[in-house]
């Protein structure tokens, strides 16, 4: 874009160039035609000056070859001519010394128009002997001018001390007898102070001089260099820049230049007929100052439409860009307070409609995204809460009344369990086989969720089914592994320890699959009630389990537990332990059993100091009090 | 927990650093049943692990089916004596081959 206004610039430029080159041409002519047309009547007034004279030299000769010469003819002729010639201010008929009379020296006849009278009229006082006018300056030059030929010379300006103080000059043309011989001469006189002034007043421009001189004479007859007439009367020559003016004696208008004081002028130069130089010299910054205001204007007209033009294209991409970005901007602002249904409507092909298409896109994805996780937050919630269910129809499986046989005085029994975080994989179970028989059951499946629920569902309901059946607790186990094994593809297994408590007599009848030992009481101190475990369930099938057996005396107590509480880690990742665990067990001795259950659960939390629960505390303590 | 995989000849051992639990079993189970399509014999340097849980041991009877399956040994190494109590409270030493 910017190229283009520098190719606009530069043809405009070279344009200007051509055309300022053509003005100069016309500007130049102009001048000279001016100069030439004003100078044309001084031309003209020479011709006749010297037309004049020719005409008074004629006259003067006819005059002198007639055999009489009385004075008031040749009075007549001058004052005769004079009043016909008005151009000039005076003049007259001179012979040489007694050439017209071998006896009067002197004899002229000169007229001037004498304005007292509104009149030309004949002068008698240059005849006298104190005048003695073959001695006077313009005669002695008008006559070595002639040098014995025919023709007009022209005398240099000089002021006239004679009467009215006018500059002037004088033409004379000789007088010759008829063998060619010089006897004397007319003389036309000009006042040319008016001449001069018309010449003086030709000012091109303000600055802009006229020189008037006679080259022949090396005087300048007028000069308003610097505005004055301060080279008036002065000698040519001293002028410095003389030496660079060219002129011809063609009558035509010379033109050359020069540089006075830093100043470059142009002058315009022309030669008279008489010899005199007329030259008007111009500043060249003036002559052509109106191109170079013009072409100033010009630029200024191609810089501020360029301007415009490029304001205009400005708008333009302003409008083909800003207003889809601040269209874009406004949406995203639009998009940013909530608005998914946000499109923009932009359809250009750049690199503004790809964003604006990839801006739609990604709102359409980003809504779908929402929804998505929307839908993905309910469905967790939902799970979420059907999970609670779970937990809590888990819970309500295990029995949790308390105390569950109120009639029954010989044993005390209580049980809880705290999952770690949702369903958990423990439980435990009691149940009355027969009237004699208390079957007590704790279990750990592996694992945790859902699928250890279902498992400890289904292996809590069997081993209950199993141990109703009058089934020995081994023959219980055995028979639930091997239902477990079928179809336990997830490879989930169960740890349980199962033990009958024969109520009349305190025997103890046990089996442990895989489970931790628990702890027995007996007298005032627990300990571990270990015996070598058999394989845990619903692994391999046909496994056979060994059964033990003890004898409770009334006070001794059984602690059934689940690795939640032996495997409760503190922030120093150490396992509360069993011994640990028999320590605490010790230190609640004889209290009711839901009071001891709960200070071993606060001692395990004081242990665990905030760390998470990892793992489902689950507690059973039986108490067997006898008859 | 971190595992370490080195081959050695036909043999791979993963090392196991830390507790093996509910959270941390899945991990074992990712990198353990895959190694049975690389070697035919899978060790398991038990030395650094503090702890195995239920799930952990779950994990690990996978493992022993899967070398049953596919005629691979596994083999448990550098089992520290609490890990030995639980493996031997729940019979599973009598399962897993442990040296």
């Amino acid at each position: 874009m910017l190229g283009f206004f520098f190719l606009l610039v530069t043809a405009f430029a070279a344009y200007s160039r051509a055309t300022t080159a053509n003005y100069r041409q016309l500007r130049t002519d102009e001048v000279s035609k001016t100069i030439a047309f004003e100078s044309e009547r001084v031309g003209k007034v020479i011709a006749e000056m010297e037309r004049n004279a020719i005409d008074l030299s004629l006259a003067g000769r006819q005059f002198y070859q007639a055999g009489e010469h009385p004075s008031w003819l040749g009075i007549s002729i001058s004052v005769e001519n004079f009043s016909a010639f008005l151009a000039a201010v005076g003049g007259g008929i001179w012979f040489e010394p007694y050439a017209l009379d071998a006896n009067t020296r002197r004899v002229c006849y000169y007229a001037f128009f004498d304005p007292a009278i509104n009149a030309v009229r004949h002068d008698p006082d240059f005849i006298t002997s104190e005048y003695d006018y073959h001695t006077q300056m313009w005669y002695t030059t008008i006559a070595n001018r002639l040098d014995g030929k025919y023709g007009t010379v022209w005398t240099a300006p000089y002021y006239d001390d004679a009467g009215t103080n006018a500059l002037m000059t004088t033409v004379g043309a000789g007088i010759y007898d008829d063998n060619g011989k010089f006897v004397g001469m007319s003389t036309v006189d000009w006042e040319i102070q008016s001449m001069v002034d018309r010449l003086s007043a030709i000012k091109p421009t303000a600055n802009s001089f006229v020189l008037l001189a006679s080259p022949h004479d090396d005087y300048i007859i007028s000069n308003t260099y610097k505005g004055g007439t301060e080279y008036t009367g002065a000698m040519l020559h001293g002028l410095q820049w003389y030496g660079e003016l060219r002129f011809t004696a063609d009558d035509a208008v010379d033109i050359s230049s020069f540089v006075d004081r830093g100043v470059e002028y142009l002058a315009f130069s022309r030669l008279f007929d008489n010899g005199w130089l007329f030259s008007v010299q111009i500043p060249l910054r003036e002559i052509f100052s109106e191109i170079e205001i013009r072409n100033n204007q010009f630029t200024l007209i191609i810089a501020a439409s360029s301007l415009v033009l490029f304001a205009l294209v400005a708008l333009l991409l302003s409008w083909l860009i800003n207003r889809p970005l601040n269209k874009l901007t406004s949406g995203v602002a639009e998009l940013g307070s909530g608005n998914l249904d946000k499109q923009i409507e932009i359809s250009s092909r750049d690199e503004i409609g790809t964003l604006a298409s990839a801006f739609n896109k990604m709102t359409v994805d980003l809504k779908a995204s929402i929804e998505q996780n929307a839908l993905e937050r309910a469905e967790k919630e939902r799970i979420g809460a059907e999970l609670d269910v779970a937990t809590k129809i888990q819970a309500s499986m295990l029995p949790c009344i308390f105390p569950p046989f109120p009639d029954r005085t010989e044993f005390d029994i209580y049980a809880s369990m705290q999952p770690a975080k949702e369903v958990g994989g423990d439980f435990y179970d009691f149940f009355l086989v027969d009237k004699n028989t208390l079957a007590v059951v704790i279990a750990d499946v592996s694992g945790k969720g859902i699928p250890a629920a279902l498992f400890m569902v289904i292996a809590k309901t069997l081993i209950k089914n199993n141990a109703q059946y009058g089934k020995s607790p081994k023959q219980v186990f055995e028979d639930v592994n091997n239902i477990l094994c079928e179809n336990n593809d997830a490879n989930m297994f169960v740890t349980v320890f199962m033990g009958y408590l024969d109520i009349p007599s305190g025997r103890f009848i046990f089996v442990n699959a895989g489970h931790n030992p628990p702890l027995l009481r007996t007298g005032e101190k627990f300990k571990l009630l270990k015996t070598k475990p058999g394989f845990v369930l619903a692994v391999m099938e046909d496994m056979f389990y060994k059964q033990y057996e003890i004898t409770l005396n009334s006070g001794d107590e059984l602690f059934l537990y689940t690795d939640g509480i032996t495997e409760a880690t503190n922030k120093e990742k150490e396992l509360f332990g069993d011994l640990r665990f028999i320590n605490t067990a010790n230190n609640y001795l004889d209290l009711p059993l839901k009071e001891f259950t709960i200070s071993v659960k606060r001692e395990i939390d004081k242990f665990a100091d905030g760390e998470e629960q990892s793992d489902d505390i689950t507690m059973l303590a039986l108490r067997y009090k006898g008859k | 927990m971190t595992i370490n995989k080195i081959q050695e000849g036909g043999k791979l051992t993963l090392s196991i650093e830390g507790r093996l639990d509910t959270t941390t079993s899945s991990q074992l189970h990712d990198a353990l049943i895959p190694a049975f399509d690389e070697s035919k014999e899978i060790v398991l340097d038990f030395s650094k692990v503090e702890y195995i849980s239920s799930a952990g041991l779950r994990v690990l009877l996978i493992g022993q089916k899967t070398a049953n399956s596919k005629g691979a040994a596994m083999k448990l190494c550098g089992v520290s004596e609490e890990i030995m109590e639980v493996l031997e409270m729940t019979g599973f030493n009598d399962m897993l081959t442990i040296v």
